[in-house]
């Protein structure tokens, strides 16, 4: 992998980028969450 | 409501790696904005490793010693790492489109290994909610556990074994790393912040699992 050079032209790959942060975020945000909704269900028990 | 430390530091690691990997980390020179996936890529892989790692390990003092936590332990670790490994097989392919022209190649054996060893994680959760016997479920889940974990070298091999797709270790290898150290240092937070939160995941799903199994006990005891 190297840095860019001056006058180098790179592809515009920000789509994917966003869409796979977007994704992985949400997928552990969505985890936590379920851990946490999951512990207080089974405290209420 | 208590704040717990664990799960705090470890999302707020996780949110300062995304903010350099966005915002203070440099686009690589042929690939541009797409390698910025290396960052949450690599470290997800990681931790899924660990995490079927230690679900060996547990595993086999399990069937040693016969102490539940261990068995505990090893649940939390397996359904964490495949919540891990998912985010690997989704962000491995939204790579791979725009560098590679494909998202996806049958005939890859990193990819396709990968995806075995999520298969067989998932197997693992699917067989402890089949068996009603607590030890019964210990004892097949933790013969599982240390076969699934059989796969993690092979995987990583795999590039060195076979024609690839998926490039070489640009930092686990025997040379010094092959990419620049605003790179490298950005990496390496990932890891560290992605490997705290498997700690944080973990703890809480072990706690729930303690948290349950005393509830049906309880519930036993009253029945």
């Amino acid at each position: 992998m190297r840095l860019p050079q001056e006058g180098n032209t790179m592809p515009d790959t920000s789509a994917y980028y966003h869409l796979a942060y977007t994704i992985a975020l949400g997928i552990y945000a969505a985890y936590g969450l379920s851990l946490y909704l999951r512990r207080k269900r089974v405290r209420a028990k | 409501m208590r704040i717990s430390w664990l799960p705090t530091v470890a999302g707020a690691a996780v949110l300062g790696t995304v903010i350099r990997a966005a915002f203070f980390t440099p686009l690589e020179a042929k690939q541009g904005a797409a390698q910025k996936i290396f960052y949450i890529h690599v470290p997800s892989a990681w931790v899924a490793f660990l995490a079927f790692f230690l679900v060996a390990v547990a595993s086999g003092v399990y069937l040693w010693i016969r102490d539940p936590r261990l068995d505990r332990f090893a649940e939390s670790s397996a359904e964490v790492g495949v919540v891990f490994t998912t985010v690997v097989l989704i962000t491995g392919p939204l790579w791979a489109k725009p560098i590679w022209g494909t998202y996806w190649a049958w005939w890859d054996v990193r990819l396709v290994s990968t995806l075995f060893l999520w298969f067989i994680y998932v197997s693992y959760i699917v067989l402890r909610g089949a068996v009603e016997s607590p030890a019964l479920r210990a004892r097949y889940s933790a013969v599982l556990g240390i076969l699934g974990a059989l796969l993690i070298p092979f995987i990583h091999l795999s590039v060195y074994l076979f024609a690839t797709m998926h490039p070489m270790p640009i930092v686990g290898k025997p040379s010094a790393p092959s990419l620049p150290i605003e790179m490298l240092m950005t990496l390496l937070l990932s890891l560290v912040s992605f490997t705290l939160l498997y700690f944080a995941f973990v703890r809480s799903r072990y706690r729930y699992a303690g948290e349950r199994d005393a509830a049906a006990a309880r519930r036993e005891h009253n029945a």
